[in-house]
Formats: C-alpha cells, structure tokens, sequence
C-alpha cells in the first residue's frame, strides 16, 4: 500500500507543476486527500504489520497519521480559500509542495528504520522551504533563508548523531539500523557513545520539533508562511519532529543511559519554557504568539516524558489535543488576516465585532490552548503535574508553574485585546474583509473534540496511546 | 598516505581561518573534495565495485567541481569578494580554530573506543569545529554556507570511517550533499542575490519578536 | 670551541651577504661585504649622546642583548661537537636568553620617554609574544621525535634515524626556522629595516635614540643573532654523523644561502600591514602546532 502511496503522490504533485489551471489543481488536491485517507484507513486496518521493509504500521504511527489527515483536508480547504484572493501563479507550487509534504510527513511516521526517517525529514525540509517562500516578499526570503540553513544544519547534526550510533554498535552484525534492532543491541552498546548520539540526533531534530536548542527556525518559519501552512508546521511536522526524538528515546531506554536521557529532556524543557514564556510577553505578531505556545507546549511534553510514571500518556495526550487546537487557531488566524487585512498586533482590533463567528473559534481556542478546564490539555497538564508531585520534582513544578502563568498572561492578554478592544495604533481608511461563516465548521469541529477528550477518551485513542509507551524502561 | 591526506585536509582548515578572498574559499572546497575522494578510494576496498564508482564519482564531479563553481558564480554575481566588510584581523578566528584543533585531538583520546579509528575521529571532529567557528564567527551568509559545505565534509569523512561496514550510511550522506548543496546554493544564487546587494547578515534582522 | 668561532665568522660576512643581495637584485653593484664590518669600526670611534630623560637602563640595554646573544652561544652544538655548556632542556633556557636581550631592549626604549619608541616597543613585544610559541613547539617536535631535550642531543640523533618523517618535519622545521629567524631578528614582511617612516618602523624605532658605542653593540648583537639561527638551521639540516670538514664547509654554504634568502626576501615582499603582521605571526605558531600533532599522531601518542 505504501509503494502506491508514494507513487500516486509523486504523480499527483508532478501533475499538479504541470497542468496549472486552478480547477484541475484542485481537482488533483482532492484526490490526494481521498489517498492520505485510503493510506489511513488502511493504516489502521493493519496495524503491526510491516511494508515494503522499511514503513511499520505501528501505534503511533497510525495516531499521528490520523491527526495528519484530519489537519491535512482541512489545509487543504482553506488552502483553497487561501487562494481565492490571491493570483494565482504560485498556486501550483504551493500544492505540489503541500502534496510533497504531507506525504513525506506520512512516510516518515511510519517509517522503522533511523535512516529512512532522516532521509524524509530531509524531505520534509526541502517541501516546506517552498511553502515559506510563498509570499516572495523580502521577510519571507529571509525566513526561507534561515529555515533553509537552520534545519539543513540540524539535519546534519542528526546524520552525526546516527554515525555516532552506528560506531557504538560497531561490531554487532547489522544490516540496517531499524528501531527494533537498536532496541536489542542499545544494552550492550557502548554508553558514551550512546549519550553523544543521543544528543546529537536530539539537537538535529529540535528544529522539526521546535524544542530548545533550535527552536528558532520553527518560530521564524511559522509567522511568515501562510496560515494553512503554519498550521500544518505547527501539528504535523512539530508531531513529527517528537514521534523521531521519541522513537530513539524509547529504542535506548533499554540501556544505561535512561536516566541521562530524561534528565536532557526535562532540561530541554524547562528551557524551552523559559524562552517562550520570555518572548511571548514581547510578540508583537499573532501568529508568532501561536509559535511561542507551540513552544511552549512542547517544552511540556518533553518534561512529561522526561519524568516518567504516567508522564509519557500525558504527554502523548498533549500533543494529541495540541495537535488539535493549535491548527485550528492557525486556521482561524488565516480569517484573521483577511479580515483585519493586517499582521501586527498593535493594529488589530475588535475582531468580535466583525466576525463573530471567527472570535468565538478564537475564544474558545485560546482558552483550550492555555489550559483551562474543559480543554484536553488540561487533562494532559494535571496528569503531569501529578506525576512531578508523585516523584517529589519540586522545583521542576514550581518553575515550569511560574513560566506557565506567563504565558498564559502573555497570550491571554494578547488575544482579548484583538477580540475586544480597539486598535493601538489607527490605519488610514481600511474596509474589514467579509468571511462566510461556514469556513468555521472545521475548527470548531477540532475544538469540540478537544473539548470532548477532557471528559471521555475514546478506546481506540487510549489503545494507540499505550501501545505507542509500551516498551519504555526496557 | 592515509596520513598525508588528513594532513593536507588539516591545513585547508587552518587556511580557511586565514584567508581574506571569497575565490579561496571556493578553492579550498575544490581541494577538500580532491581529499575526501582519495581517502574514499583508499578506504572502501571491500565495498562493492559499483557502490565504490558512484561514491567515487559523486565525490570528485559534486565536490571538486559543481560546488566550487557555484560558488564562484555567486561570487561574480554577487560581488562579493572579500569575507569581511572592514579590514578584519582574522587573528581570534586563528586562534580559535588552534584551540579547534587541540580540543579535537583531546576528545578524540577520552572517546577512545577499541573499534573506531581515533585519527578520522580526531579530524571529522575538527572539521565539524572549524565549520561551526565559520557560521559563528563570520557575518555574511556565503561564510555560512561555506561552513555549512564544511561540516558536510566532516559527516562525510566520518561516514568513511563507519561505512565499510555499512555502505548504505555513506550513499545517504551523499544524498544530503547532494540535495541540500544544490538547494541552498541555488537559493543563494537565483534569490538572494536579486533583493541583497550587500551580502550581510546584519541585514537578515527583520523579523524580531 | 669551535662552533663559536665558526659563528662568530659567519656573522661578520652575514650582513654584507644581505645588503649584497639586495643591490643586485636591484640591479646596482652595491657595498662590498665588508662595509657593515667598516660602519660598525666607524660608529666604535664615534662618541654617544645620551638623552637627559633616560635611566641607567637605556645605557645597560645593548650591552646586555649582546651579552644575551653572546651566552647563547654556549648551548649551540655544531657536528659531531657538543656544546660548551649542554644540559636538559636547554632549548627553554636559549629562547628565554633571546629573550631577556629583547626584553631590555623594550624597557630601554620606553625608558627613553618618547611616543614613538614606546609604539615600536609595543609592537615589538606583541610579535615576540606570538612566535614564542612556534619556536617552543617546533622545539618540543624535535624533542619528542628524538627523544632528547638538549640541542646537542637532539642535533646528534635528528636525522640519525633517517625514516621519510624525519625528512619531512626537517623541511618544515627549515621553513619555520626561517620565519622565526627572520621575525625576530625584525625583517620583512613583519618590519623594513629600510622604512625612515616612524609611524612604520618597529625595530628601528626602538634604536633610534642610539648612536656611537651603544648603536655598534646592537649591530653586532643583530648580526651574531642571523648566525645562532643560521646555525640552528644548518644543525637541523645535516645529519650529524658527517665529516667534520665537509661539516664546516656546508655549515658557511647554508649561512650563505640563508643569507642570500632574506635578501630574496626583503626585495621581493612588501611589509605586512600591521593588523595582519600578527595574523602571519600566529599562522607560524598554527603550522608548528599542526607539525607537533601530526608528528604526535605518526609517533603513536596518540592512542590509535
């Protein structure tokens, strides 16, 4: 099924450069979404099974290939809104390259061996490049630029990282570094080299996973990209950039640097909650704001992780709902722009006022992403925090309780102000853009079953989750 | 003769922290590709012929000659030609990269381990410290992406020493080179060059907060 | 005894060889070799004039670079010869000799009070300061290739063993020596002896308030350093176990040869500009530091 995935999508996006009229493209987009939701079907039908050697239909895999596809179709209808306003000359890029993405995204949740894994991040890079250099203005080449550059350099510290890890196994009789194998040999491994590879492949992908050391690349990447597009950054490829630092924390949590591992995941955390806690009371732009609580949320999950008990199911849980939230309320800044028909904050103003429909996705979106009771993330916040108790990691709690409240100032804050009151700074004549309200049906739909997975998890997302932590601690 | 080409690889790094023209640079790449491809034929004997070709081949054409005349290409469309805007004592670079050098051969000796050769570990290590000096060190973005083709050179090197057992490690090293080499200097070339006339990246700052 | 008078000779020709290399490159006939022997006898006669503002320091100065030069001489061996005054470690003790006579030579010039000695005394000190570590490296190469540390210990046994490493490092070694010799006797490209500018001399601003007894003692202490160096590389050159007389013979042709070298030099190079004389320097130091591990890592140091 995998083979035919690929090919189809190499087909799709290579039609879609050459025959550029807007119909057939949109056509071909949603044949494309039809596949990806063939690809999950079939995913989920056949879960444990392994194709075409290197691609496992494994737990987690499957959950995020479901989240994929959800906030997949949903970029792509409101790539297509996107689109309505705007010429269309880069229209059939774009959509190549949003083809070429999700695709290598999918590949690379499933992929079980760490080079097939690096080698479509890589893609992933290359895809994503062009989504950001959209716009072709100046801040969207420099953006471009930095991403380009930053995560190349990442991309290369991973391949360091898996060279190191290659070197430790030296001597074992290996074809090929799948998850499973490392998992076997990682308790006979040398430890030191375990450690440098570890960190090694931890930096590279920080830049997928917008997580301390290299975070910057993600936040300049998702305040000049299209909103579609910030959204599909913001879930799939910070999922992704996870399910690769996950996949090696769990194939050497057999072997004697476990411990060493949590402790630079909490590390890693705490930091990046500092920073995002620490830029998010100076944005300035709405959708770097969203950046800075992806950040933010991250930092979260890697502390849940780090501190073990239930922490993986709660972290897991987060990104599962994070996943959910955080696209919508990139979708729905989409609707801000082109209403406000501006990007900073200081200009924005009394978005309730004309566009209500879209303020109330916004409300309701802030508050499930700070946290507050009925949302899912508060689930996933509490179950941390109990566990911080539970193992006595007080001052872990208290910091990461102090940076919270900044953020949730910061953002809060921000958000009412662009709901409620009026513009810092006045524009000359502007007329606010109209927007049908039906384009809110989708986020909404995303916010209820954020809202719903506080009160009741379904079976089958518990049953992924578990399956996907089976394993930790060897 | 191993030797001798690490040697030679070593003072084209110390002649990077040295060199004032753009044009050497380039030159430099040339000669590490000529490097890197004689320590690839003297090193992967026991791989397959037609493995060892593409490797081979891929080292000399994309190295030694698509890259480095890239790279003068942008230097004539840029403009660009010297590496820093004001005369600039290259000296703390110098001195960094000595200290590169020392630490390098220091951690080579403490990750000791009995199945990997500790020289390539020692000069994959230094490479990949004199590429992080470039980025960190220099302001313009062709610095950058010199040092970044640097420290593809040492995951390349270091790929050798793991890869005659696993040749698969060594193609997908190639494989970054390549796509990444191609994309970023292509950017660089057609994009950059049309908004900046001045190469700095003091001026990539718009986007803050 | 005899290395002394072979250097001692050799650095009463040293000068004329340079000047005569340079005017004929330049396409004049020039002095004859003997003429800075004759500017030296002129300036013995000749009387000083010694600044008020100056201390016994700045009369002591080239009385004790000479003296430094000339205790140095102990510790040279030549051929088949030890030293005078061999022991561990000399190499440290030679290079510190040079610099004390440097050192004085520093603080005389800045006891003088004038801005313009006090800048070239500045200079001065920072270029010593970075090719003080090329030549204790370079040394320290020698010693853990021989074995030894005393110059006359590793001279006799350098080229004993004969293996293609030894070769090479002798060549590179040659090439340093050069330049170190070369910077720290003051020449181009890192300071013109010819310059009359004194926003760009380093060395000559530092003798300029000499003259008469005092500036011959510097002439002589500059030129006795050339031969040391020149001796230096000659021992590094030539394997020890040769002829003494066939020894001696090549000892003047290499200080021939040096010499004839820096004249090359002196007329084909500009002088560096300044911000990048110390650049150059420090390169010295990288190279001999890139010579030390190479030779670390082909001596099996390094644990491979």
């Amino acid at each position: 099924m995998i083979l035919i995935y690929f090919i189809s999508a190499l087909l799709i996006s290579v039609a879609i450069v050459v025959l550029r009229k807007r119909g057939i493209v949109r056509v071909l987009a949603s044949l494309f979404i039809l596949l990806q939701v063939l690809l999950t079907v079939y995913a989920f039908s056949h879960r444990g099974e392994t194709d075409l050697k290197y691609f496992t239909y494994d737990h987690l895999g499957v959950l995020f290939l479901l989240l994929l596809t959800a906030v997949g179709t949903l970029s792509v209808y409101h790539g297509f809104i996107y689109f309505r306003y705007r010429e269309a000359g880069r229209f059939c890029y774009y959509h190549a390259a949003l083809v070429g993405l999700i695709a290598s995204i999918s590949g690379a949740y499933l992929a079980n061996d760490v080079t097939v894994v690096w080698i479509l991040v890589e893609a992933t890079t290359l895809t994503a490049s062009v989504l950001i250099y959209h716009e072709k203005t100046r801040t969207a080449l420099e953006a471009t630029w930095k991403y380009l550059f930053l995560c190349s350099t990442g991309i290369a510290f991973a391949y360091m990282g898996i060279l190191f890890l290659s070197l430790s196994l030296k001597g074992s009789d290996l074809h090929g570094l799948s998850f499973g194998t490392l998992a076997t040999l990682a308790s006979s491994a040398n430890p030191l080299y375990l450690k440098i590879a570890f960190i090694f492949v931890f930096i590279g992908y920080s830049t997928k996973m917008e997580l301390f050391p290299m975070h910057t690349v993600g936040i300049d990447a998702n305040s000049v990209a299209p909103s579609p597009i910030g959204a599909l950054f913001s879930s799939a490829l910070v999922n992704l950039g996870f399910l690769s630092i996950f996949r090696m924390y769990k194939a050497l949590s057999g072997s004697p640097i476990y411990e060493w591992m949590n402790h630079i995941l909490i590390l890693s955390g705490l930091l990046s909650i500092l920073v995002a806690g620490g830029y998010m009371l100076k944005a300035k732009y709405p959708k770097r704001m969203l950046a800075y609580s992806s950040l933010e949320m991250m930092g979260l999950v890697a502390i849940g992780i780090g501190i073990g008990g239930v922490g993986p199911y709660a972290a897991l849980l987060l990104v599962v709902v994070h996943t959910l939230v955080k696209s919508s309320l990139f979708f729905q800044m989409g609707q801000v722009n082109r209403v406000l028909k501006t990007l900073k904050l200081d200009e924005s103003g009394r978005y309730m006022n004309l566009n209500p429909a879209g303020a109330l996705v916004l409300l309701l979106g802030m508050s499930a992403i700070l946290a507050v009771p009925p949302s899912g993330l508060f689930v996933g916040e509490y179950l941390i925090f109990k566990q911080m108790v539970a193992s006595q990691q007080w001052l872990i709690l208290a910091l990461v309780m102090i940076l919270l409240c900044c953020v949730i100032y910061g953002m809060a804050t921000r958000v009412l102000h662009l709901l409620f009151s009026g513009p810092y700074v006045q524009r000359d004549e502007w007329i606010p853009g109209r927007v049908r309200w039906t384009e809110n049906i989708g986020q909404m739909i995303f916010l209820a079953l954020a809202f719903l997975i506080c009160f009741y998890q379904p079976p089958f997302l518990v049953e992924l989750i578990r399956g996907g932590i089976a394993g930790i601690g060897g | 003769m191993l030797n001798l080409f690490i040697t030679l690889f070593a003072i084209t790094l110390f002649y990077f922290s040295i060199s004032e023209r753009f044009r050497t640079y380039s030159v430099l790449i040339a000669v590490q590709g000529i490097l890197l491809f004689g320590l690839a034929f003297l090193e992967l004997k026991q791989v397959n012929i037609a493995n060892f070709i593409f490797i081979a081949a891929e080292t000399l054409v994309f190295k030694t000659f698509i890259v480095p005349v890239l790279l003068y290409r942008i230097i004539s469309r840029t403009g660009v030609y010297k590496v820093h805007t004001r005369a600039f004592p290259s000296f703390y670079i110098l001195i960094f990269t000595m200290v590169g050098l020392l630490v390098s051969i220091i951690l080579s000796n403490v990750l000791h381990a009995p199945n990997v050769d500790s020289v390539y570990l020692a000069i994959a290590l230094f490479t990949l410290f004199t590429g992080v000096i470039l980025i960190v060190t220099h302001k313009r973005i062709f610095s950058h992406m010199v040092g970044f083709l640097v420290i593809e050179n040492a995951v390349f090197m270091f790929s050798l020493a793991v890869g005659s057992e696993m040749p698969i490690l060594i193609n997908v090293a190639i494989l970054l080179d390549i796509f990444v080499s191609v994309l970023i200097i292509g950017v660089m070339i057609n994009r950059v060059g049309e908004h900046y006339s001045d190469l700095e990246s003091e001026n990539l700052t718009r986007l803050k907060h | 005894m005899i290395q002394i008078g072979l250097i001692l000779l050799a650095a009463l020709f040293f000068p004329g060889i340079i000047l005569r290399t340079k005017s004929i490159v330049s396409g004049r006939r020039g002095p004859g070799i003997l003429q800075p022997l004759k500017d030296i006898g002129v300036l013995f006669r000749k009387g000083s004039v010694i600044s008020q503002t100056t201390s016994w320091i700045f009369q002591a100065a080239p009385v004790i670079g000479l003296a430094a030069i000339m205790t140095s001489l102990l510790v040279i061996p030549f051929a088949n010869f030890k030293a005078l005054l061999p022991f561990e470690a000399d190499f440290v003790f030679f290079a510190y000799l040079m610099a004390i006579g440097k050192f004085f030579m520093i603080i005389g010039a800045l006891d003088t009070g004038s801005s313009f000695e006090g800048m070239g005394a500045n200079r001065e000190a920072l270029f010593s300061m970075l090719v003080e570590p090329a030549f204790l490296i370079l040394m320290g190469t020698f010693a853990m290739l021989t074995g030894y540390t005393s110059f006359s210990a590793i001279f006799s046994a350098f080229h004993m063993d004969g293996n293609p490493y030894a070769f090479i490092y002798g060549l590179i070694s040659f090439y340093l020596l050069v330049q170190i010799a070369m910077i720290e006797n003051s020449r181009m490209p890192v300071d013109d002896p010819k310059t009359h500018l004194e926003l760009t001399m380093i060395h000559e601003v530092m003798i300029l308030d000499y003259s008469g007894f005092d500036k011959a003692l510097i002439h002589l202490a500059t030129y006795v350093k050339f031969a040391v160096y020149g001796s230096l590389i000659c021992s590094s050159l030539v394997p020890a176990g040769w002829n003494t007389a066939l020894q001696a013979g090549l000892f003047f042709i290499i200080q021939m040869v040096f010499a004839i070298i820096i004249g090359l030099a002196e007329s084909f190079r500009g002088r560096n500009k300044m911000f990048r004389n110390s650049q150059f320097i420090l390169t010295l130091s990288a190279i001999a530091l890139l010579a030390f591990v190479v030779v670390l890592i082909l001596t099996q140091k390094l644990i491979n």
